[in-house]
């Protein structure tokens, strides 16, 4: 064991949360992806509870990783400015999959149906929606093991993302509101084109503060 | 024989208790170290100091006037007392300010007064936070374009600054020792109660042993006070406190690790462009520096009247 390992054991037990967290958190964007493309192709269904199930074991697994980072942050295992900032980035990051697992479980509990000329746009936002959290992952890696230059990058390309995902989520309600559907169908389609489009609106925000957190930590 | 070390002991734990706190406070109250882990480094890096380059502030001190057995006791006796008193009225205290005023005092009364040595101590005195200052003010920038080029990662950054100040509140132990021992010692000597080696030790031991046993609440306060500032704030704070003792260790003269904090918090404060350089808390600072050695002087010319008084029947 190198001496650092030794003098620094609590950081680096947070460390290998946090990256195991990061981990998790990707595999729950990952399976919202395959998850919302499998009830596109196929609709509700086995296929799409077997996803949600998978997003639902990743997310509870995160949330048991976050708590642990969190009891190990209040043991004071970092510097106080240093604890805050991971814990606000760690809250903001598991809004984003806490939101991700409920689009597959109103899709799961509702039985949902779409219409098929929103099938196009749907399954753009939701690769929008996964790109923008890629981005996202890789800005949350790059902040934790230490290079601060692409992070502004990465945010920008978050940015963008979410006003596509803005332009495709105003468009589809549009059309549904456009539509001869009736009244409970509309605001059904409604508060799932919603629930969806959220994701890349939360992405943002996380996006946000991790570049205050990479600026902050500069003399 | 045992007024004098009493005393001088007293003032040293004293001194320790107060002054640990400039060298540590950041580092126990961020949790990066053990208070008791803290306190153990500090009291070994106060002897080292006090052993290794104590010499000259003695030498200072105890120019300054000759001392006997009972003038050694009431001037340490008289400077801790000031401390104490100065410490309950919530002032910011130097115990180097307080024990020249009680050496002056006792000078005053006996007639004998060398004031060459005086001027060197006066310009330290009001070159400290001064230069606790400009040298945090130069460091800032210095170390903050180092630190930005290294482009660590939260956790290596982490321990970088972990270790940063570790290392600085050790060299501030070190300076403290090397500084402020001749507060406690140079009496011990100028009074020929001791040798300059034992006097050391006592002075050192003393320190150290304020820093070990009473230093935790001061440390709790002063540590809270610094985290206002970011963690790299706070090391170079205690760096340029560390390294302005330390020079006036070379030049002999004692002086208060609490004004080269403040003068190093007001420096790095003045860089980062802060409007909260609280001007209340510099004038407290400036009648702290007025009073100390004031309250000094007069106790032990009092303490020394006293003990001379005849009765005359």
């Amino acid at each position: 064991m190198k001496l650092a390992d030794l003098l620094f054991r609590e950081q680096r037990e947070v460390e290998a949360r946090l990256a195991e967290y990061l981990d998790h958190w990707w595999s729950c964007i990952d399976g919202l992806r395959a998850g919302m493309h499998s009830f596109l192709e196929e609709g509700s269904g086995e296929q799409v509870d077997f996803y949600y199930g998978r997003v639902d074991r990743e997310e509870s697994t995160s949330d048991g990783l976050r708590r642990a980072v969190e009891s190990r942050l209040f043991a004071k295992a970092l510097l106080p400015e240093a604890r805050g900032d991971i814990m606000r980035t760690l809250e903001a990051f598991d809004v984003v999959i806490n939101r991700a697992e409920s689009v597959l479980r109103q899709v799961v509990i509702e039985r949902l149906q779409v219409e098929p000329w929103m099938l196009q746009d749907l399954a753009r936002l939701i690769d929008q929606t996964a790109e923008g959290c890629r981005c996202l992952h890789q800005a949350g890696c790059h902040l934790l093991h230490g290079r601060d230059q692409p992070i502004a990058g990465l945010v920008r390309q978050v940015d963008e993302i979410e006003s596509r995902c803005d332009h495709v989520e105003d468009a589809l309600l549009e059309r549904i509101f456009a539509s001869d559907l009736d009244l409970a169908r509309k605001l059904q389609l409604k508060d799932f084109v919603r629930r969806l489009g959220t994701i890349s609106d939360l992405a943002e925000e996380v996006a946000d503060h991790l570049h205050i957190v990479s600026i902050k930590r500069r003399v | 024989m045992v007024l004098p070390v009493v005393a001088g002991g007293f003032l040293g734990w004293a001194l320790g208790a107060n002054d640990a706190a400039n060298c540590f406070g950041t580092a126990v109250r961020s949790g990066m170290l053990r208070f008791r882990t803290a306190t153990l480094l500090c009291a070994v890096m106060v002897v080292v100091g006090a052993l290794l380059e104590g010499h000259a502030g003695i030498e200072t001190l105890g120019g300054l006037t000759s001392q006997t057995a009972l003038t050694a006791g009431l001037t340490a006796l008289s400077a801790a007392i000031t401390v104490t008193v100065m410490t309950l009225l919530g002032l910011p205290i130097s115990t180097s300010q307080a024990v020249v005023g009680a050496i002056l005092g006792i000078g005053l009364m006996q007639r004998q007064l060398n004031l060459e040595g005086l001027e060197k101590v006066v310009v330290c005195w009001v070159g400290t936070p001064l230069g606790a200052l400009l040298l945090a003010a130069a460091l800032y920038p210095l170390l903050g374009r180092l630190y930005n080029r290294l482009d660590l990662g939260v956790y290596r950054q982490d321990e970088a600054l972990r270790i940063g100040l570790i290392a600085v509140g050790c060299y501030g132990g070190y300076a403290l020792g090397a500084n402020n021992v001749a507060n406690v010692s140079a009496v011990l000597v100028a009074s020929g109660l001791s040798t300059p080696l034992e006097a050391t030790l006592i002075g050192g031991g003393s320190i150290a042993l304020g820093a070990l046993t009473f230093s935790r609440r001061v440390m709790a306060t002063v540590g809270s006070g610094v985290v206002k500032l970011d963690a790299f704030s706070a090391l170079v704070v205690v760096l340029a406190e560390a390294l302005t003792v330390h020079v006036y260790a070379w030049v002999g003269v004692p002086v208060s690790t609490s004004q080269a904090v403040v003068g190093a918090v007001v420096g790095v404060g003045l860089v980062r462009g802060l409007r909260s350089v609280r001007l209340r808390r510099l004038r407290n600072i400036a009648l702290g520096w007025l009073l100390t050695p004031a309250i000094g002087a007069a106790l032990s010319a009092a303490l020394y009247f006293v003990t001379h008084l005849r009765y005359v029947g």
